[in-house]
């Protein structure tokens, strides 16, 4: 058992970090409904962008933004 | 563009959305507490030769290939999706779980079958490598402005340039002041990247696997995400991973750097095999 470390934030999940792994990373094998892996690929860097974006300001101490326009 | 997910309205049809794959022994019954990727079907086991799939059935007006197509591009819908399939995969943690990534889905059971089939020395290998780990990310974050206070209380170019700023009149001064902050960012960033490669030096040193992952785009704010890094710790060696961190925050929160940990994941980073 560890004491509570000080500057140590576990943050909750962000939106970020799940999609960096859900989209991007895990055990890809090929299904029979598929969704080119280029789609998936294009879908989740713009998503990355602007999740990236959000999550910084939210760091910085300032609201999200409105969702961002449908893709 | 229509605001709902796209549907047609022909016969409903299913097919088989796989988040992930668990030792066999367990039974056909998925922890309670979460509901799926469609909420119409509760997620579930299907074991084949040593192991079980963690399978769930989806509408194919849903998730056919065309729907699916279109679905993904709409943020709502995808984070709903992808929240759900994290929150399958997270009840199954103790059991040692492979995810598997977004959206593999088979037109029938005897196809998941197949699969388990087709894959079973690769999956039997993954649940091996990460039986008793689980994975952990941190992100070491910067704040320009704490960085750049550090380096002007202990950088002699930085204070000798800081002086003649003050010292010279307009034209010089200006020349001088750009390189102030040419020399103030040039230090932080030396600071930063020499603490993200002991960071993660030390971090490795607590995990059985370690890999760094890309930066966010850089963007003008004033916090940076300097270190992404991902660790598969085996459980015992957990406490021991969270003093490693807790010294890396002591030692460098001065200089205005923290590290934010999440986790535990399933090891979604220590199961590709394609660049890991």
């Amino acid at each position: 058992v560890t004491t509570e470390p000080a500057l140590t934030t576990e943050q909750r999940v962000t939106l970020v970090e799940l999609v960096d792994r859900v989209l991007d990373k895990g055990v890809v094998i090929s299904g029979d409904v598929t969704l080119a892996v280029a789609d998936v690929d294009l879908v989740y860097l713009g998503l990355r962008a602007v999740l990236a974006s959000v999550a910084s300001a939210e760091r910085a101490g300032l609201t999200a933004p409105s969702p961002p326009p449908e893709a | 563009m229509a605001d709902a997910p796209r549907a047609s309205s022909s016969r409903p049809e299913h097919a088989y959305y796989v988040y992930g794959v668990v030792p066999a022994g367990r039974g056909p019954a998925a922890p309670e507490g979460a509901s799926g990727v469609d909420p119409c079907f509760p997620p579930r086991i299907l074991e084949h030769g040593g192991i079980g799939a963690v399978v769930s059935e989806v509408s194919l007006d849903e998730f056919g290939e065309d729907a699916l197509h279109d679905n993904v591009t709409r943020l709502p819908w995808l984070e709903a999706k992808v929240r759900a399939h994290e929150a399958v995969l997270e009840l199954l943690l103790p059991d040692g779980v492979v995810p598997m990534r977004f959206s593999t889905i088979y037109r029938s059971e005897e196809h998941v079958t197949d699969m388990l089939e087709r894959e079973r020395g690769v999956l039997l290998r993954a649940l091996e490598h990460v039986r008793g780990k689980r994975e952990w990310g941190v992100r070491g974050v910067s704040s320009a402005d704490a960085l750049a206070a550090s380096v002007e209380e202990s950088d002699e170019q930085v204070q000798a340039l800081r002086a003649e700023v003050e010292r010279e009149r307009a034209g010089r001064a200006y020349l001088a002041r750009k390189r102030l902050e040419q020399r103030i960012r040039e230090e932080s960033d030396r600071i930063a990247a020499a603490c993200a490669r002991e960071s993660h030096e030390v971090l490795r040193a607590a995990a059985v696997e370690a890999r760094t992952n890309a930066l966010p785009p850089e963007d003008a704010g004033e916090q940076r995400v300097f270190l992404n890094g991902v660790y598969l710790v085996r459980e015992s060696d957990e406490a021991a991973f969270r003093e490693v961190l807790a010294g890396l925050s002591s030692r460098y929160g001065a200089l205005g750097i923290s590290f934010e940990l999440t986790g535990p994941w399933p090891a979604y980073n220590f199961v590709g095999g394609d660049d890991a």
